[in-house]
């Protein structure tokens, strides 16, 4: 009986140890870009400049999303290179995420308080790096956006 | 030392709180390894402590299957506490090593409740069965 039992969860966990069964991340589900596309991502995330690239890294989004261009490999949210959004969108994304949530995947895992640990001026830069990655329009009217939203919590400007 | 390796002879009822405090760990374990395949793989170092999860859950219960009783309860506490620290810790402003969630998913709360109901079934068999033990000698 000991020996059965004891086979049976070998059994059951090797199985879900191996994925066998469990399927697959969401992210995998959706389409990777084309080489060209990533190489005319990089080169727009070059003249961008570093500060939202840094505050990619820095605020952990990269655990959890994937861009080719820069070797961010996260599966557990939707690729970010490949969306067809504007900066707005994308900065509204990040301050309120549960309103945008992808279909597909879970809906409370975006921590819900970028507005409160980021400055204004460091969302919009998140939101154009992601821009940048992903070939969408960045937002011409940044610094009147900025002031309209009147989110942030007072870091750097 | 000794007695963590040695085979246990329990009380039904005992064995029976025991065996749940195991059924916890296992479920834990089982989605941990679900999720590690659902993209946490992916998330430095985390990724890695749910693969590490599953492993030591599976292992803890067959140490109960094998009669080590407090073996089984050392390692249950081993594995569920540090995990429930790191779960609160992640869904924090802090975050764990770099990874912020913001909410408990469906996902999450089968894990804590799984891993509380483990915890607290552990101690609870770990305790009789000490008193067991006493009464014996």
């Amino acid at each position: 009986m000991r020996l059965v039992l004891a086979a049976l969860v070998v059994l059951v966990m090797g199985c879900a140890i191996a994925g066998v069964g469990i399927g697959e991340a969401p992210a995998e589900r959706e389409p990777a870009p084309t080489r060209a596309q990533v190489a005319a991502a990089a080169q727009r995330i070059r003249a961008l400049g570093p500060q939202g690239r840094r505050l990619f890294a820095d605020e952990g989004c990269d655990r959890c999303h994937s861009i080719a261009a820069i070797d961010a490999a996260g599966k557990l949210g939707p690729r970010l290179d490949i969306l067809d959004e504007d900066a707005e969108d994308i900065a509204e994304s990040i301050v309120d995420p549960r309103e945008h949530t992808a279909d597909g995947y879970p809906e409370r895992l975006m921590p819900t308080d970028y507005a409160q640990r980021m400055s204004d001026a460091e969302i919009r830069a998140l939101a154009d790096f992601v821009t940048a990655a992903s070939g969408g329009e960045a937002d011409e009217d940044d610094d009147d956006s900025r002031r309209g939203r009147g989110r942030g919590g007072g870091g750097e400007g | 030392m000794r007695r963590l390796l040695e085979p246990a002879r329990l009380d039904p009822l005992i064995l029976a709180v025991l065996a749940l405090a195991a059924a916890g760990v296992l479920v834990a374990g089982l989605q941990h390894a679900r999720l590690y395949h659902r993209g946490y793989a992916e998330v430095q170092v985390v990724g890695a402590l749910f693969f590490l999860n599953a492993i030591g859950s599976a292992a803890v219960v067959l140490t109960l299957i094998l009669r080590r009783a407090w073996l089984f309860v050392l390692g249950a506490l081993s594995i569920c506490v540090p995990s429930l620290v790191s779960i609160a810790i992640s869904h924090s402003s802090l975050g764990f090593l770099g990874f912020r969630e913001g909410g408990y998913d469906a996902d999450a709360l089968i894990i804590v409740i799984a891993e509380v109901a483990a915890v607290l079934l552990a101690l609870a068999g770990g305790a009789a069965a000490a008193a067991q033990a006493r009464s014996r000698a």
